[in-house]
């Protein structure tokens, strides 16, 4: 290496130095000692010399934890119920927006409110919009004749319902953008040629749009799974995890037992289990990728 | 043009650089001038005293007590903190009382974890005491008590000792014991044509329903409530802890839960029915949704509720709690008629966490505004015994200048010698578990997902689990 290369190099590391004494320091190192705690007793308070080694203890106790269980049931339905939701109504609307309709402009604007709105300004309204006995929601249910409208936030079999629709909501709009944009990527040709061979606009949607854009596809599908397992303040605000365990997911569950109860240790083991979980889903995910995305084009 | 661009990128990684270093290092100076800038002003007063006594005081170490309160707007803990800084004989001490912190209990916690230093912070109720004494947070502070000669039940008298120990071990230093009490619109029941209650004599649970069910009028969102009912859980398990004895009677004589008690249930049934069949409290779901708050008696819309003794001075208060109807004050509702009066309530104060770097001097100053709240009491009940119980009187009752409440009333409802006070909390092991375990099941409950015998079964048996994790 020419001695004006390695200047060139050293340079370049002390560019990225900050970043990445940072990244050690705030990534890894966290990563690290907490798989180290997750076979320890450690309370948050007590001296780290003094924590006791109690091998896979912690593991086990998730065996056995209620709350773990329903975090890890309600975090998968949650997903299973949002992503195909928020993707399919993501790729309509961002078509729709493709379109030269009145009042574009202004509308992918309003499309993009909720995702910068505060999550915590925000779910509060929407626990008021979908309040069980004097929201508008359920007036309005009422006013069609129906009679048992549902608890919502308030009904065990709804809570997580109404958490994920505002969840959907909120995260609707950056899905547009970007599903917007990989249809703005889409040559005209494409569409031309099918015009010429007869085409139906179904066709045109189903061999040609899904197929070029199925790589942003994967990718807000990746990003999307992982945001829906992060899910919290929208639990912290509008159920605090119940009525009961309903709302009860895998991150408010960690926090409970880090912060509230002190219990480092097990909330340590909960949180690498779960980093396996996504991991192995987002694993999953890249694998199936090879059978459906299509980078050809 | 290359020797530009050399210099340009040489002065960008030396800025670089330099900004990681700074950026790293905390700056504790700015923090202390932040804190003591946005002291009240014992801070100032006391930096003046210190310059003037600065010889005297030569030999005692000058010395700073980091303070962070849950609530820095307790008027009579502010008076205190004042009067502290005229103190001489705590000439040498600067107290840096710190700006109040949204999310407390989890902020406390991280900083005390992290090692920075807090000499004296707050302890709300039993059940945080137990939680944070069990994890290690607090110091055990008898030692320092013996090194002041200090006889705790001469000052807190024997109950107020037991209730400052986790297992045997000293943590809270109290300043302040609630009693529940009966508030009333004087107003509401004066459209509904109701006499007001007796402000001597308790009325009975049933008596308190059906006025509440009496004063009840209106539908949607201007409907008038004959009482307040919030989520928090002593709301429906009061007359079960004040036929039981107070929240040791959580647990039974094998130290598991003892929620099966007849008493529990009826409570339970007694709340459920207030909601749901006389619709005369706010609905569990009313309640959690609608976010209400014990300041929400404050709007005029709720014909009773029951209330702690720390929201007395809310009466008086004009400015922040403007109220244009009188308010009544009665006693605490007996279970049943002819039962001895009772009430409940907890004690707080403040504890001394583990990273405080002077926690005999944080004892003894914690222990000094302790007595100095029972001196400059604005309706708290102080938890110093040797307090002027006529003075307190006087405190109270300037809350209440337009409302017809008197001397009697208020030694009555709180000072009556043969008043007992029951503890307030669940208090025994894994406490904070076993009242989110419950919370849970009987919100299922409340909100119409679960019968009773379910509630109960299930409190049962995820308590005991709790309760044997130890």
């Amino acid at each position: 290496m020419t001695k004006r290369r390695k200047k060139k190099n050293l340079t370049a590391y002390i560019f990225i130095l900050p970043s990445f004494i940072a990244f050690m320091a705030f990534m890894v190192f966290p990563m690290v000692f907490s798989f180290y705690l997750s076979f320890t007793d450690w309370n948050l308070f007590g001296k780290i010399a003094d924590m006791e080694f109690i091998n896979f203890d912690n593991y086990a106790k998730t065996l056995t934890d209620d709350y773990f269980k329903a975090a890890i049931t309600n975090n998968l339905m949650f997903t299973i119920i949002a992503i195909p939701i928020l993707i399919i109504l993501a790729i309509l609307i961002a078509i729709l927006l493709n379109k030269k309709i009145f009042l574009r402009g202004t509308i992918r604007a309003m499309i993009y409110m909720p995702y910068v709105a505060t999550i915590t300004a925000s779910a509060v309204i929407f626990t008021v919009l979908f309040h069980p006995e004097y929201g508008p929601i359920n007036t309005f249910l009422r006013s069609l004749g129906i009679v048992n409208v549902p608890g919502w936030t308030m009904s065990s079999k709804w809570a997580l319902i109404t958490v994920i629709l505002f969840w959907i909501w909120k995260q609707l709009g950056y899905s547009v953008v970007i599903f917007l944009s990989a249809l703005q990527g889409i040559s005209r040709s494409y569409y031309e040629a099918a015009d010429i061979d007869g085409a139906t606009a179904f066709k045109k949607f189903r061999y040609i749009t899904l197929p070029l854009i199925s790589p942003t596809t994967f990718f807000v599908l990746i990003t999307s799974v992982i945001a829906s397992f992060k899910v919290f303040a929208e639990v912290q605000v509008m159920t605090g995890g119940g009525p009961g365990t309903s709302t009860m997911t895998m991150v408010y569950h960690i926090y409970r037992t880090g912060f509230e109860y002190f219990d480092m240790g097990y909330a340590s083991a909960v949180a690498w289990i779960f980093f396996v979980l996504v991991l192995v889903v987002t694993v999953i995910q890249w694998i199936g990728q090879k059978k459906w995305v299509n980078y050809d084009a | 043009m290359k020797g530009i661009k050399k210099l340009i990128a040489s002065i960008l990684m030396v800025t670089l650089l330099s900004t990681l270093f700074v950026g790293c290092g905390a700056d504790e100076n700015s923090e202390v001038s932040k804190d003591a800038t946005t002291q009240g002003s014992a801070a100032s007063k006391d930096t003046e005293q210190d310059a003037s006594n600065q010889q005297q005081t030569d030999e005692k170490e000058n010395i700073t007590l980091e303070v962070y309160l849950s609530h820095t707007d307790v008027a009579e803990v502010n008076a205190a903190i004042e009067a502290f800084g005229k103190e001489e004989r705590f000439s040498h001490i600067t107290l840096n009382v710190a700006d109040e912190m949204a999310d407390y209990d989890t902020k406390i916690s991280v900083m005390i974890a992290s090692g920075t230093p807090i000499d004296i912070m707050s302890l709300e109720n039993p059940i945080k005491m137990h939680n944070w004494a069990s994890a290690g947070t607090l110091l055990p502070i008898d030692a320092y008590l013996e090194e002041l000669s200090i006889n705790y039940s001469d000052y807190f008298g024997e109950a107020g000792a037991r209730a400052s120990q986790v297992q045997e071990e000293t943590y809270l230093i109290p300043y302040a014991q609630t009693k529940w009490l009966l508030a009333y619109n004087k107003d509401l029941f004066d459209a509904a044509g109701i006499a007001y209650p007796s402000a001597t004599q308790p009325m009975t649970m049933d008596e308190y329903r059906a006025l509440a069910k009496a004063l009840t009028r209106g539908e949607g969102e201007d409907k008038i409530y004959g009482a307040l009912q919030l989520t928090w859980p002593q709301f429906w398990y009061a007359p079960a802890i004040l036929e039981l004895g107070g929240g040791e009677a959580f647990y039974n004589d094998k130290g598991l839960s003892n929620i099966e008690n007849p008493a529990f249930a009826q409570a339970l049934q007694f709340n459920y029915d207030m909601q749901h069949v006389d619709g005369s409290i706010p609905t569990y779901a009313q309640a959690k949704i609608s976010q209400l708050k014990a300041i929400s008696f404050m709007n005029g819309k709720y014909g009773m509720s029951l209330l702690a003794s720390w929201a007395l001075p809310w009466f008086g208060n004009e400015e922040k709690y403007p109220r244009d109807w009188k308010v009544g004050l009665a006693p605490m509702p007996t279970v049943s008629e002819g039962d001895a009066r009772q009430t409940f309530g907890v004690l707080g104060g403040f504890g001394i966490p583990r990273s405080s770097e002077h926690p005999k001097e944080a004892t003894e100053v914690a222990l000094y505004l302790s007595e100095k709240v029972a001196e400059f009491t604005k309706g708290e009940i102080p938890a110093y015994q040797n307090y002027d119980p006529d003075e307190l009187v006087g405190a109270i009752l300037a809350n209440f200048a337009e409302d017809d409440v008197t001397q009697e009333h208020i030694k009555a409802i709180l000072l009556d010698p043969k008043i007992t006070s029951v503890s307030e909390k669940i208090t025994g092991i894994n406490a904070s578990q076993y009242e989110t375990v419950m919370n849970e099941e009987v919100e299922k409950y409340f909100v119409e997902e679960q019968d009773l015998e379910t509630t109960i079964a299930n409190i049962k048996k995820r308590a005991d689990e709790i309760i044997l994790m130890d």
